[in-house]
């Protein structure tokens, strides 16, 4: 990752973060009906996946039913976190005046609570996008993902630490609201702890109960069945929110940014770290829903509060505008963005030029 | 007003313990979802209710017969409820006067007028079908006969103003006791004259009540005006026509009404008929017991430049400040002592999003205005326009 800019002169990235904001105007009066339609749709579509996996798993019988049953409910745990959880939280679709779309109220179907991936992401994410040793998602305080950070010698197993990450992702994000390095290093109060964990273990509680109790038992004889179908469906959705994730902000080519940056950041400054922060991959509609249009990670950034459907018609334009004022654009196939991944992964895992910033 | 706003919060939620584990399950959405995709009428989150009948009553008026999906718990004559609709993907929502008699059956009745450029009017006279779905709150609302009754009652509307007072008064007529009542309503003409056959209906029904309705544009058109053989059927059914002048003053009003300054009076109708009845008030009758229904607030005109100050309220918490349309309301809330939420203070984050119940609004950042009750904004890049309450 660079971290030198190779960036428009200053008064060029003003008229850059102008013709972004024309867009975002654009998009907005724009919204209606049909952004709605496509939301509910999506919804639909997961509750009946979700209904279809409980049966097939409560009352299937074979392997077939079971794999089934498990692919349909990973799917609707798929979409409830990533197109609809992930998206409604952003208040992306606030303007509707649908309580049961309002960003603030929304609660997902994971252990993390919604108070918390608000504060951490909505907040701290993207505000401070990237920005080394504020944007703690650069590697989720175990990884080290950009040369600038420091290696040390636990950074050895951090390809177990990324699979055992990606398994229990959901787990990873509720830790990582809870900020526990503050605390173990001794920086905050152990008694902040104790106020600030109450309301993602009573979370954490409900779901343990909720996916491995109660559905279990209300299976009866097909309790182990519904029990790991569960916790199957549990880690697929773990396993693809990572690989999403991380392939949003880690393939090469990406920035990462000093502290500085910030002070006295511009509107068109912002814009650019947001763009230079992030990287696209691309597929199918389908992929892209699926993903909770995280493929489009760079409009995401620069519009976290659009409907995430809207960004493969924002995603043409901000590449014109890109290329207009010679701002480089990271995509390529979602094979190749992962591949570069998981090779940094591996790379940074290995001792390399002294970095200054702690994992 | 203010606590019908406030209720802007999904109404009936599963109550006590099965209902919070209900909710810790994602068992309450899925239950309202399915339930939904069965009848969109049930929902568990919010108070629905069906379209089940629309009548014309004029060119540009139509009633709307809503059957609720619960018991609204009884409202009285005269009261308001809240009708929201999703309307091009956005929730609009809007206060109309109920125009049907309580105690009938669970069914309530709103009479809407077009507006010309109007959301919710248009909405419902060009879309809105029998068998449609729309939100609705609580009735609720001071525009209602007190208890115990007054000696004689004034009733004095224009246009569809007489919605709130139509079924004040049969109210009245079904109570059996005397009653010394007067209406006075005044219509642009005959073809826009609502509730034509209610007004004759009670007209004849009680020896005490009084029907004068005036046409305020016949005096105008009669010489193109075909013979409006209505006139007849109303002088019959005892429905006097009254000359409409165009101005209401004190003197005009005496010579109507001669005694009105000693009737408890309801008003309800155009801004201009209501400040009439204003100004006679504050000059010649300060003890005249007058009551009104406003029907549309005022929009807030807004200068292209130069600040515009206003109130500030914060309909939960109570707190109220003098504020001014050059500084975002969260430095505004701030700096009266409150302490709402905020993040990356720069409109990105989400974390100071929260809904305006009234007033107008103006993005900081865009320049977009935002003046619909229910609007989500963000106070870190909003400013106030004038007067504004928020839902903190």
């Amino acid at each position: 990752m660079q971290t030198a800019a190779t960036s428009p002169t200053p008064d060029r990235i003003e008229a850059f973060g102008a013709e972004l904001d024309a867009l975002r105007r654009r998009i907005q009066d724009d919204l209606g009906q049909r952004d709605v339609d496509h939301i509910r749709a999506v919804i639909r579509t997961a509750n009946v996946s979700e209904a279809a996996g409980r049966v097939l798993l409560h009352f299937g019988l074979g392997p077939v039913t079971f794999v089934a049953g498990v692919a349909a409910l990973a799917t609707a745990k798929i979409l409830e976190n990533m197109e609809i959880g992930h998206n409604v939280m952003h208040g992306q679709y606030d303007w509707t005046g649908d309580p049961a779309l309002a960003g603030r109220a929304y609660e997902w179907d994971t252990v993390s609570t919604g108070d918390g991936w608000r504060h951490s992401h909505n907040y701290e994410h993207h505000t401070f996008t990237n920005v080394l040793g504020k944007d703690r998602d650069v590697g989720y305080g175990l990884l080290r993902m950009s040369e600038e950070q420091r290696w040390s010698a636990r950074c050895l197993l951090q390809p177990a630490y990324a699979v055992g990450l990606a398994l229990a992702f959901e787990w990873g994000v509720a830790l990582h609201d809870l900020r526990l390095e503050d605390y173990l290093r001794g920086r905050r109060p152990l008694s902040e702890l104790r106020r600030r964990a109450r309301p993602m273990l009573g979370k954490a509680g409900w779901q343990l109960f909720k996916d491995y109790g109660l559905f279990p038992a209300l299976a009866l004889w097909n309790a182990p069945r519904v029990l790991a179908g569960n916790l199957l469906a549990n880690v697929t959705r773990n396993v693809w929110a990572f690989a999403i994730i991380f392939c949003g902000h880690f393939p090469d080519g990406v920035q990462v940014y000093r502290p500085e940056t910030l002070e006295g950041e511009t509107r068109g400054r912002w814009y650019l770290r947001q763009l230079r922060g992030s990287a696209n991959f691309e597929g199918g509609r389908v992929f892209h829903v699926l993903s909770g249009h995280l493929s489009h990670q760079i409009e995401h950034h620069l519009f976290p509060d659009l409907p995430g459907a809207r960004y493969p018609e924002i995603a043409a334009e901000v590449r014109a505008i890109c290329e207009r004022y010679g701002v480089p654009y990271n995509t390529g196939s979602f094979r190749a963005q992962f591949a570069s991944v998981v090779a940094r992964i591996v790379r940074l895992s290995l001792p390399s030029r002294a970095g200054a910033v702690a994992v | 007003m203010l606590l019908d706003l406030a209720s802007l919060a999904p109404g009936d939620r599963l109550a006590g313990l099965a209902g919070r584990a209900a909710r810790h399950l994602f068992l309450d959405r899925q239950a309202d979802f399915w339930l939904r995709a069965i009848d969109p009428l049930w929902s568990l989150a919010e108070p629905r209710a069906r379209i089940v009948a629309v009548t014309r009553e004029t060119p540009d008026t139509k009633t709307f017969r809503l059957r609720p999906a619960r018991d609204l718990g009884g409202w009285r004559a005269g009261q308001h409820v809240a009708v929201a609709a999703e309307i091009d993907g956005r929730r609009v929502r809007r206060w109309y006067s109920i125009s049907s008699v309580p105690g009938v059956g669970r069914d309530l009745a709103i009479t809407v007028t077009r507006v010309a450029g109007g959301r919710m009017s248009g909405w419902l006279h060009e879309h809105a079908r029998v068998g449609d779905c729309v939100v609705l709150d609580r009735p609720a609302g001071a525009f209602v006969l007190p208890d115990p009754l007054p000696r004689a009652l004034l009733f004095v509307s224009g246009g569809s103003g007489i919605t709130p007072i139509m079924p004040m008064l049969e109210t009245l007529v079904r109570g059996r006791q005397p009653i010394d009542a007067v209406l006075l309503h005044y219509a642009p003409d005959a073809r826009h004259l609502i509730f034509v056959r209610r007004l004759a209906a009670l007209a004849g029904s009680a020896p005490g009540l009084r029907v004068r309705v005036g046409l305020t544009r016949a005096a105008t058109e009669r010489a193109s005006e075909r013979p409006d053989r209505g006139a007849r059927r109303r002088a019959r059914a005892g429905v006097e026509l009254v000359p409409a002048c165009r101005r209401l003053d004190a003197a005009e009003l005496a010579r109507l009404v001669p005694d009105f300054a000693a009737r408890a009076t309801f008003v309800c109708g155009p801004a201009r008929l209501m400040d009439a009845l204003d100004a006679i008030r504050a000059r010649q009758a300060p003890a005249w017991p007058l009551a009104r229904e406003r029907f549309t607030a005022a929009r807030a005109a807004i200068p292209a430049q130069g600040v515009v100050a206003g109130e500030l309220a914060l309909a939960r918490s109570g707190l109220r400040v003098h504020a001014s349309s050059d500084r975002s309301l969260l430095e505004q809330i701030e700096a009266a002592g409150g302490q709402p939420a905020y993040g990356c203070r720069a409109g990105i984050c989400g974390t100071c999003a929260c809904r305006t119940l009234a007033g107008t609004v103006r993005n900081l950042v865009t320049g977009a205005i935002s003046d619909e009750a229910g609007a989500a904004i963000r106070l870190c890049v909003s400013a106030p326009v004038g007067p504004v309450t928020l839902d903190l």
